[in-house]
């Protein structure tokens, strides 16, 4: 138990008794620390440390600065636009999606059915979902099916096998991750400062314009931080559409060719990529997780 | 209540309920017309309506293999997780509730580490030792990547389930009434934590069935690239098994929401 | 002819009747307090008015003007939610002009308002604090600013004091009243606390399961309550079972023993509903009292400022209240004591509860 003395009632901030309490307690935690260290710290500190130091152990950059090439400056720049726009995408309809369920007026089974299905959709394999939208928007696919009595024809190489096929794919997985995150923050919005606002004059415009949107802004900003890395980690989804083209449009396909078969010719470029990866992924994630502290304080 | 009554209607005169059903059926589109095409490329011939595609891809040996490889990697996925993310948990909730940030954090890393890198990083760590040089040693590693993604979920799920039923009060009364550890623990935490120990179990039962990236990268007879694989040989067949493995997720998914439901009935 | 006048005033959620039969015609100026138990109506009406929601019979009228189809940002009433719903992203100052500012004033007219309305909660200062750095009670201080900075015709309260502690309770509605009296606005006042009805409103409307059982002034309400529920509501009375035994003497029994009232009933009527105050009645001392009842006494609250001995009869019990001055001897737990009251504190009650004024 703490060490604190029955006068004091409440703890103050910066407590730091948790240093001071029994050694043995912590032992609790040994099992599960280590599986992480093992499976996931350790590689990663393996990913950093090989990007920087070469064979034979001595610090160099040359393995970041070979980042510049064009191939993998094409790669990331293609990659980061997907991302962002994916995020951008999905994140639209899902937010509308998620004002819908929540606050439109709808009858009331429709947002729970939604939100089990977004459960579902987001725990959809990308090798599947791929094999969907080749279906869809393929040659033979449905949509051209449809539309081959018009005379039109949807050219699966520009809507399908490349840049703008990619993003379609992808912002199919954003939704549903939009509408899980956002949920509990449309339903933060409480009704009575809707009200308040209608009662003071302000028409639906205003409410969203002053009240609404500033009091859902960390939350936006939070899920389109989600989204982005969501996007930019996925490989399953781009080798499964791309193959080997798709070494042009996402890093990971790039990052996995280098480890496998060394590409470029140079063994420490693939580490240096992964740490790169982990870099942005890593900011980005930090500017999530103080956007949710930030998002907090107004559901008090 | 119904807030409704008053009818809202926007500035332009359109209900706001009209934009509630425009964006519903909006998103509702682009989410089911890839998977209704899906089904139908499936079932589709110049002869009419064919299930022949189903039949051959789950008679073909090498499905059975690899969704029983799938399976079984699963199984013991989550039985490992939830050994070691069930009592870790309930630990840091009853003796270190101080470490609560901290332990959810490291649940969240595998997002900044995702399965391409941690597999790589993996591979390159243990390279040359006994753990790549042999594929039970890249069996292992599968799962222990494998267990590594299913700890948000599980550790979601249990503490989910921690805070729903006030583990630590149970705690704290079945104590006071002089239970010892192994009672609090077989009868107090494990069958209160049951539904949502199933919870994150039926997650990452979906989850790694649809994996592709550690199996692959680790050339395991996994289930999704044994689907992948078949796309570039039989098509038909591959999207066959694909809308047979949407359907699995979609089912498992939906079994434990539920059992979640039926949970919070009777509570 | 009222400043405020609900007419006729029925709504029904679906096949579930929330009001009915509800009439009120509110002065100018006039402090009107709607009272009741959870899910009585009262919020109903007051959304009615306020334009939440819109009644399915009725109609409303402020200011000889129809309002019963006009939106609720347009009715230039000022609302205070139970919950504050002070705006959390924005400070004090910028949540008091809100109203001002959606209206298109210009910038000093909305400073100007904002010291005025400071200086009326006497929050002076504050103006740049955000709302989850106040209490509670500071809070729906600048609730209410922020309702009374537009000017409104009427203000409306929505139990604005029903998630705050006890003491903070008693202070704040009195500020309100002093504020509402100085403003001379015209207030409509909802909560489920008698205490809190009694003190502060020039009248009150008591309901239940969506109708009116009974208005009037405070001390009308108390002294003469009309219906068995009223008297059950309001304040501790005792609400007593009594058997007709006369009515030309207007004679009646409670659990065998006799007593009489001044009302009027038939024999018909058996068996009524009589209600007797608490401090009307007198222990041991006959004094004079036309009423004397036998009773055991079997507990004894002390409340404060007020000792309640609780006595019972046969069967039904009998709260009496007494000052607790010093001095004071008190009877103890199985003791046999005489209730001494007057025919007039014995008050028989009516069945049915009123549907109008």
């Amino acid at each position: 138990m703490a060490l604190a003395t029955p006068s004091q009632s409440v703890p103050p901030r910066r407590n730091f008794s948790w240093l001071h309490s029994p050694s043995w307690d912590w032992l609790g935690l040994v099992p599960f620390l280590t599986f992480i260290a093992v499976f996931l710290l350790f590689p990663g500190l393996v990913i950093v440390q090989r990007s920087l130091f070469d064979s034979e152990g001595r610090l160099t950059w040359q393995y970041w600065q070979s980042l510049s090439q064009a191939a993998i400056t094409l790669a990331y720049t293609n990659s980061l636009q997907v991302s962002v726009i994916t995020a951008v995408s999905g994140g639209l309809i899902g937010s509308m999606l998620t004002w819908a369920i929540t606050l439109g007026g709808l009858p009331a089974g429709i947002r729970s059915a939604v939100l089990s299905f977004a459960g579902v959709a987001a725990n959809f394999s990308g090798i599947p979902l791929v094999f969907a939208f080749v279906a869809l928007l393929g040659r033979i696919g449905l949509l051209n099916q449809w539309l081959r009595p018009l005379g039109v024809a949807l050219d699966p190489q520009v809507f399908l096998y490349g840049f703008w096929g990619l993003c379609i794919v992808y912002t199919y997985f954003q939704i549903p991750l939009t509408v899980l995150v956002l949920v509990p923050a449309f339903q933060g919005l409480r009704r009575e400062w809707r009200e308040a606002a209608e009662n003071l004059g302000a028409t639906s415009t205003q409410f969203w314009l002053y009240v609404g949107l500033p009091v859902l802004m960390p939350s936006l900003l939070g899920a389109f931080a989600l989204l982005f890395v969501n996007a930019l980690s996925t490989y399953a989804t781009a080798v499964a559409l791309l193959g080997g083209v798709g070494q042009v449009f996402a890093v990971t396909v790039v990052v996995a060719n280098q480890f496998r078969t060394d590409t470029f010719g140079d063994p420490g470029l693939g580490y240096a990529l992964a740490a790169s990866m982990i870099l942005v992924i890593g900011a980005t994630i930090a500017v999530y997780m103080v956007s949710r502290r930030w998002a907090e304080q107004w559901r008090r | 209540m119904g807030g409704e009554s008053t009818g809202k209607v926007g500035k332009l005169g359109i209900p706001t309920r009209f934009w509630a059903w425009l964006w519903l059926g909006i998103a509702a589109v682009y989410l089911f017309l890839p998977l209704v095409a899906m089904v139908w490329a499936s079932i589709r011939s110049p002869t009419g309506i064919r299930l022949d595609a189903y039949g051959e891809v789950l008679r073909a040996p090498r499905f059975l293999e690899t969704f029983g490889f799938s399976t079984q990697a699963a199984i013991i996925t989550i039985l490992i997780s939830a050994a070691l993310v069930v009592p870790t948990a309930y630990w840091v909730d009853l003796k270190l509730p101080r470490l609560r940030p901290l332990v959810e954090f490291l649940t969240v890393v595998p997002l900044v580490i995702p399965p391409l890198l941690m597999t790589f990083g993996l591979i390159r760590l243990f390279n040359n030792t006994p753990l790549t040089n042999s594929n039970q040693g890249l069996y292992i590693m599968m799962l222990g990547a494998y267990v590594i993604i299913s700890f948000p979920f599980m550790y979601r799920a249990v503490d989910a389930g921690m805070q729903a039923v006030n583990l630590r009060v149970l705690t704290e009364a079945a104590q006071s009434l002089g239970a010892s550890w192994i009672t609090v623990l077989t009868q107090v935490v494990v069958p209160n934590l049951l539904v949502a120990i199933l919870n994150g179990s039926f997650v990452t039962f979906a989850m790694i069935l649809g994996e592709f990236t550690i199996s692959s990268l680790l050339n395991q007879p996994a289930f999704s690239p044994y689907m992948l694989d078949l796309s570039s040989r039989r098509g038909d067949q591959a999207t066959a098994l694909g809308v047979i493995s949407i359907a699995l997720t979609w089912g498992s998914i939906s079994l434990l929401q539920l059992v979640g439901r039926k949970q919070t009935f009777k509570g | 002819m009222g400043f405020v006048r609900l007419i006729g005033i029925r709504k029904e959620f679906g096949a579930a009747v929330a009001v009915q039969n509800f009439h009120l015609e509110i002065e100018a100026g006039e402090f009107v307090t709607f009272l009741g138990p959870s899910g009585c109506g009262k919020t109903t009406v007051l959304r009615m008015i306020a334009g939440f929601e819109r009644p399915t019979q009725g109609s409303i009228t402020i200011a000889d003007q129809d309002v019963t189809a006009v939106p609720a940002n347009k009715r230039n009433v000022g609302m205070v939610f139970q919950q504050y719903a002070l705006f959390p992203n924005m400070t004090v100052a910028d949540n008091i002009q809100f109203g001002l500012k959606v209206r298109g004033a210009d910038k000093r007219l909305c400073q100007q308002r904002v010291e005025e309305m400071l200086a009326l909660i006497h929050m002076e200062g504050f103006g740049k604090r955000y709302p989850h750095q106040l209490s509670g009670g500071q809070q729906q201080r600048v609730a209410l600013a922020r309702a009374l900075a537009i000017q409104p015709q009427v203000l409306l309260l929505d139990e604005p004091l029903s998630a705050l502690d006890a003491k903070i309770r008693v202070s704040l509605r009195q500020e309100i009243r002093a504020i509402q009296r100085h403003l001379k606005m015209t207030t409509v006042f909802v909560t489920h606390d008698q205490e809190e009805a009694l003190s502060i409103s020039d009248r009150i409307v008591v309901m239940n399961q969506g109708q009116v059982e009974q208005m009037g002034k405070p001390t009308d309400i108390y002294n003469h309550p009309q219906t068995p529920f009223v008297a059950s509501f309001i304040g501790t009375l005792n609400v007593l079972e009594a058997e007709v035994v006369n009515p030309a003497e207007r004679a009646l029994a409670i659990d065998g023993q006799i007593l009489t009232t001044v009302g009027e009933f038939e024999q018909a009527s058996s068996p009524l509903t009589v209600s007797i105050r608490p401090e009307s009645i007198q222990l041991n001392h006959r004094n004079g009292h036309a009423n004397s009842l036998q009773a055991t006494v079997e507990d004894i609250y002390f409340l404060g400022s007020i000792v309640r001995i609780r006595a019972r009869l046969q069967r039904q019990h009998v709260n009496v209240d007494t000052f607790n001055k010093p001095g004071l001897t008190l009877p103890s737990p199985g003791e046999s004591v005489t209730l001494n009251f007057d025919a007039a504190s014995a008050r028989v009650l009516q069945k049915k509860s009123l549907s109008s004024a």
